[in-house]
């Protein structure tokens, strides 16, 4: 056993270097950058990709040096056959397997950690159970690495057993790409490689089941196996969820509590799959003041925001400026990543990526405070016009080479909130709601004379219909509510969504927590689902688990996450179809395996509850039935059996052909004295 | 005496030690009483099987020219007859067809075939002549 | 203890649809080489390694020292020698690791042996695997199979690209091996010359079944050659019993014929050729014959083939 273990050892750590400068190149590549996978709205799901990846990265080369440069049948022969037993030879290549491979996963978690302590942010919270899905999906990526150890220790082809997997994910991916659009590079790969992981695993699950095939795996390592590869599979089919919810529609605002503080707050459309009921946030204030002195590290220059284009690329940051009010005035903001000074109550404060272009006092204005504003434009266009609305009227402000124009001063009825907009480019568009009625105005006048500038009313149109596509965003709050809650409505072209926003305070009268949930309640305009609303994982799995997703995490994998709806029953027509399909399917891959009645209906069970999915795994778990005609009465009869199973026949001989010589074997004692005289 | 043998030839390995050892008793290399190497040392001599030296020594003893003494090994025999009067005729009629049909085919005079007949046969049968 | 060291019954291997080895059965006594000879694809690495306990028969059975091959212990594995196809070897390591790793890997181990036989084949053990040549690599795989001091010695191909001292050795080591009678050796080999050197018996497979069981002894008495000069072109097959393969040189024609006897002769000389010959006992011819009988299985069946010429 030693020698096994000195011999893999060996043999391994001629391929590790590698390995590790795969996941140096892998880090190296990925986190530098605003762009990077390292993002402050979507820690979790950067653990995810950081660790996971890595330790996919790894259990990949570490099976690679395993399976690419192997003699399949004569290393396996001359492997076997020893004294250790199949079992032994297995146990010592997972031992040696598992040394590197926890070593290798080491180094991105070292990373990770050696990041959020002395290079990511302050104050960002960070809990270890959001680490979870990282951890388990590194988990399960070293199956990989089991699994290939069995495919190589069986005679493998390369049609077959190698291929084949990699067709499969090919074809997946592409049908991937074609339902979703474009999208990144980074999703394909986990894509593809989280099919080939299926079939890979299914494979060796496979020959685990095969009797007589000298396999190494016991009982519960065949079921372990079957499991851990169905669970990887789908946490890696599944990843590219993680990735869509978490940044579709994310965001940062400026939030003044109170005391006229200001938040830097994360804001998120979608409850992800990692939970951000708790929404990450810092203040703004105390942030810059620590900052101030220091260079800001470019990739938390809170400038960026993800956001999801229908038409371009999913991902896209754009400077935007921000106009917000407190007790002491008006507050122009552009963020242009420089650390700028202002003056805050008395004194002199940073601002991270925030330049205050001007404070502005307005009159009256003091007496409402509190209010935000917010330019939610997708354009790369500059914020030419915010509004403000309080109780005196609404104002309209508009910024002017670094100044701040008060255009409008126009009163309006009490209660009536202001936000602004911009629908298709140039000519942004006002949009005032009153109760359930939207009325918006777009202005009139030239650009070069700011002064001139007039609101007319353009429409209006109750929230009760559907609303047009004209908008892309709006922002307002509810009734004013002194005791409760304020409620923040936000209104896209989708739905209308609610966020109630709440806000504690500890007993020094300091703001210690500021929360902003999105309620289970939603309204949805959406009433028809097609085919292209589902996701890439919706087609591959999870009947059953899809509803224990939904009302257990409230996430939803079947279906695209602007297509959430209450209740989920509305999609039931179609998870129902998906169920159907799946059942037929795997019944009928269970029937051209010849499986019993019993296991037909069996696996059927399963691929209601797993999906598509199952299909493949009796494909590549049960091994292709041949039949022959047999020669008494002649039905089709299986190759492996001793005898018929139709009318009981044994196996004749081949007919002779006249030819042979066949001369048993006899004592020929005489001869033998001979010899050994 | 050295014995050479040739695989894949159109004489069989057997045949090829039976034929030798035949020639040597007839040459004189071996005389008779003398005893034949033994199986094993011939086998690894001639890197060949033990069992193909038995079946030539095997033969050779049925043929006479051979004996085996138990435990000890072979030995040439005395020369003695193990065919009858016709099977002697039989065989020594159909080597000598064999003869004819090269004379023939090679094209010699009969006067050539017989004057080199009768040398062969002289040589070899002065050589055995003397030790009888 | 039992006389039968290797032995099969009715083995059968499907690859897929594709039928491998067709109801093979054979018994091999104790203390003989045989030799195990067919094209390749016949199904011979198929057969070992099914014996070797390496792949899982469709059906049938087959036992090497009285243990079914997929029920062995590690134990028993040890008194079994086997060298893989290809003579593999780990190429990274030296040849001392390479001994040093099958030493912990099999109960008992001769060290001097392993000195002899690398020497034999002019290796020193410091080098490294991957930089030997095919015939020392042979050398090595042989020393590593036999120092265990088999009972048993299965050779998948051991003679493939050796030069003709490596072949010499191997023979040599072969015979070594059996010498003292007790031990079995099983040889895949396409190299004619080294059977009729070191094998007492044959198994002849062809087109997934064993058409020849028997020794070398046997097979040379009851195969015989029969040549006779002839106009045709065409031979109907049946015509003479017991026909392996019938091979057209020029005008002569060359017949591999199994038990031949006095019927054969006469339905040869129903072919109206003149000089009908008969040549016995010839070993690689008659091998070949029936060896022939897959690569042309019709040539000489099909008018048109034979007629084309």
């Amino acid at each position: 056993m030693s020698a096994l273990f000195w011999k893999e050892f060996r043999e391994t750590v001629r391929w590790f270097p590698f390995c590790l400068l795969l996941v140096v190149v892998f880090l190296w590549v990925t986190v530098p950058g605003a762009n990077g996978i390292y993002g402050v709205d979507r820690l979790s799901g950067s653990l995810v990709a950081a660790a996971g990846a890595a330790a996919f990265i790894v259990a990949v080369a570490l099976a690679c040096a395993q399976f690419a440069f192997a003699q399949p049948t004569s290393a396996r022969a001359f492997l076997l056959h020893r004294k250790q037993s199949a079992r032994q030879i297995f146990h010592a290549k997972v031992a040696v397997g598992t040394l590197f491979y926890a070593f290798a996963v080491f180094v991105p978690l070292a990373y990770t950690a050696f990041y959020l302590e002395w290079m990511g942010p302050e104050r960002l919270p960070t809990t270890w159970y959001q680490t979870i899905p990282a951890m388990v999906f590194s988990f399960f990526c070293f199956s990989f690495y089991f699994g290939v150890s069995l495919v190589i220790n069986r005679p493998a082809r390369w049609l077959g057993t190698r291929l084949l997997p990699l067709f499969a994910s090919a074809i997946t991916t592409l049908t991937y790409f074609i339902v979703t659009g474009p999208i990144s590079i980074f999703e394909l790969v986990i894509l593809g490689v989280g099919m080939t992981l299926l079939l890979v695993l299914a494979f060796a699950s496979r020959i685990a089941f095969e009797s007589g095939e000298n396999c190494a795996a016991s009982a519960t390592t065949k079921i372990v196996l079957l499991l851990s590869s169905l669970v990887a599979a789908s946490a890696a089919l599944a990843t590219p969820s993680l990735f869509v919810g978490s940044t579709e529609n994310s965001w940062r605002e400026v939030v003044i509590d109170e005391n006229g503080d200001p938040w830097l707050v994360n804001l998120h459309s979608v409850v992800g799959i990692h939970g951000d009921q708790r929404t990450e946030r810092w203040p703004l204030v105390e942030y810059a003041s620590q900052l101030a002195a220091q260079e800001v590290p470019e990739q938390w220059s809170p400038g960026s925001i993800h956001v999801e284009k229908i038409t371009g690329q999913r991902e896209r940051s754009w400077d935007f400026r921000e106009l917000y009010q407190t007790k002491d005035g008006v507050w122009f903001l552009d963020n242009d990543g420089r650390i700028l000074a202002y003056e805050y109550r008395g004194n002199q404060k940073g601002a991270v990526g925030f330049r205050v272009i001007e404070k502005k006092s307005i009159d009256g204005s003091s007496a409402q405070g509190k209010k935000r504003f917010k330019d939610p434009s997708v354009t790369q266009v500059h914020i030419e016009l915010a509004l403000i609305v309080d109780a005196q009227g609404v104002y309209a402000l508009a910024a002017k080479d670094d100044n701040c124009d008060t255009l409008l001063n126009q009163p309006i009825d009490a209660g009536r909130q202001w936000s602004e907009t911009d629908s298709s480019g140039t000519r942004p568009k006002l949009l005032i709601v009153v109760g359930r009625t939207v009325t918006i105005y777009h202005l009139e006048g030239s650009d070069s004379n700011p002064s001139g500038v007039k609101l007319v009313l353009d429409q209006t149109f109750d929230l009760e219909n559907r609303l047009e596509a004209l908008i892309s965003f709006v922002w307002f709050p509810g009734p004013p509510n002194e005791t409760g809650p304020t409620t923040w409505t936000w209104v896209d072209e989708m739905s209308l969504n609610k966020y109630r926003v709440t806000r504690k305070r500890s007993l020094d009268e300091k703001p210690i927590s500021y929360t902003c949930e999105m309620p289970a309640k939603q309204t949805s305009y959406i009433n028809s689902l097609t085919i292209g609303s589902v996701t890439s994982v919706g087609i591959c799995v999870f009947v059953l688990l899809e509803m224990v997703c939904a009302y257990v995490l409230n996430a939803n994998l079947i279906l695209r996450s602007e297509y959430i709806v209450e209740p989920l029953w509305s999609a039931a027509p179609m998870i129902a179809v998906m169920a159907i399909f799946a059942i037929i399917a795997t019944y009928a891959m269970a029937r051209v395996r010849g499986l019993s009645t019993r296991q037909q209906i069996i696996w059927s069970l399963i691929g209601f509850v797993c999906g598509i999915g199952s299909a493949l795994a009796v494909l590549a778990i049960y091994p292709q039935v041949h039949l022959v005609e047999c020669a008494r009465c002649g039905r089709r009869r299986r190759v492996e059996r001793d005898r018929c199973e139709n009318c009981n026949a044994e196996w004749e001989l081949p007919a002779t052909e006249g030819i042979e010589i066949i001369e048993p074997w006899e004592n020929n004692r005489e001869s033998r004295e001979l010899l050994t005289n | 005496m050295k014995f050479r043998i040739v695989a894949g030839s159109s004489t069989s390995i057997y045949r090829q030690i039976a034929d030798q050892v035949a020639r040597f008793v007839a040459t004189g290399d071996l005389a008779v009483g003398e005893p034949l190497p033994s199986i094993r040392g011939l086998a690894k001599e001639l890197l060949i099987n033990p069992n193909t030296v038995v079946k030539a020594y095997s033969d050779l003893v049925r043929d006479g020219i051979v004996e085996t003494q138990a435990g000890r090994g072979f030995f040439v025999a005395k020369r003695r007859q193990v065919y009858s009067k016709s099977e002697r005729l039989r065989r020594l009629d159909e080597a000598i067809q064999g003869l004819v049909n090269q004379a023939v085919s090679l094209d010699f005079s009969l006067d050539e075939v017989s004057q080199r007949t009768l040398d062969a046969l002289q040589a070899a049968y002065q050589n055995i002549s003397p030790k009888q | 203890m039992s006389e039968i060291s290797i032995s099969a019954n009715a083995l059968t291997k499907y690859f897929g649809s594709r039928l491998v080895v067709d109801q093979v059965s054979f018994a091999l006594p104790k203390g003989t080489v045989t030799g195990l000879i067919g094209l390749n694809g016949a199904g011979k690495t198929t057969t070992l390694r099914m014996l070797m306990g390496l792949l899982a028969p469709t059906r049938g059975h087959c036992e090497v020292l009285g243990v079914d091959s997929r029920s062995w212990t590690p134990e028993h594995r040890c008194r079994i020698g086997y060298t893989v196809e290809g003579h593999f070897l780990y190429s990274w390591m030296k040849v001392r690791e390479s001994e040093f790793f099958q030493r912990k890997s099999f109960d008992r181990w001769n060290s001097v042996l392993f000195q002899q036989t690398i020497a034999r084949f002019g290796i020193s053990p410091d080098q490294v695997c991957g930089r030997l040549s095919r015939g020392q690599r042979a050398g090595v795989s042989l020393a590593l199979t036999l120092c265990a001091e088999p009972d048993v010695l299965i050779l998948d191909d051991p003679s493939l690209g050796l030069d003709p001292i490596s072949r010499r050795a191997l023979n040599a080591t072969i015979l070594d091996f059996v010498a003292d009678g007790t031990r079995t050796v099983l040889l895949s080999t396409h190299m004619l010359d080294d059977v009729e050197r070191v094998a007492d018996r044959i198994l002849l497979m062809v087109n997934s079944r064993i058409l020849v069981d028997a020794t070398l002894d046997a097979f040379c008495s009851r195969t015989c050659m029969w040549t006779v000069e002839l106009d045709q072109n065409t031979i109907a097959p049946h015509s003479i019993p017991g026909l392996v393969h019938a091979t057209q040189l020029g005008n002569r024609w060359q017949f591999a014929v199994v038990d031949s006897d006095q019927e054969t002769e006469s339905a040869l000389s129903r072919l109206d050729g003149s000089n009908l010959q008969r040549h016995d006992g010839v070993f690689d011819e008659g091998v070949i014959a029936y060896l022939s009988r897959t690569r042309d299985n019709t040539s000489f069946l099909n008018a048109q083939t034979a007629g084309a010429r």
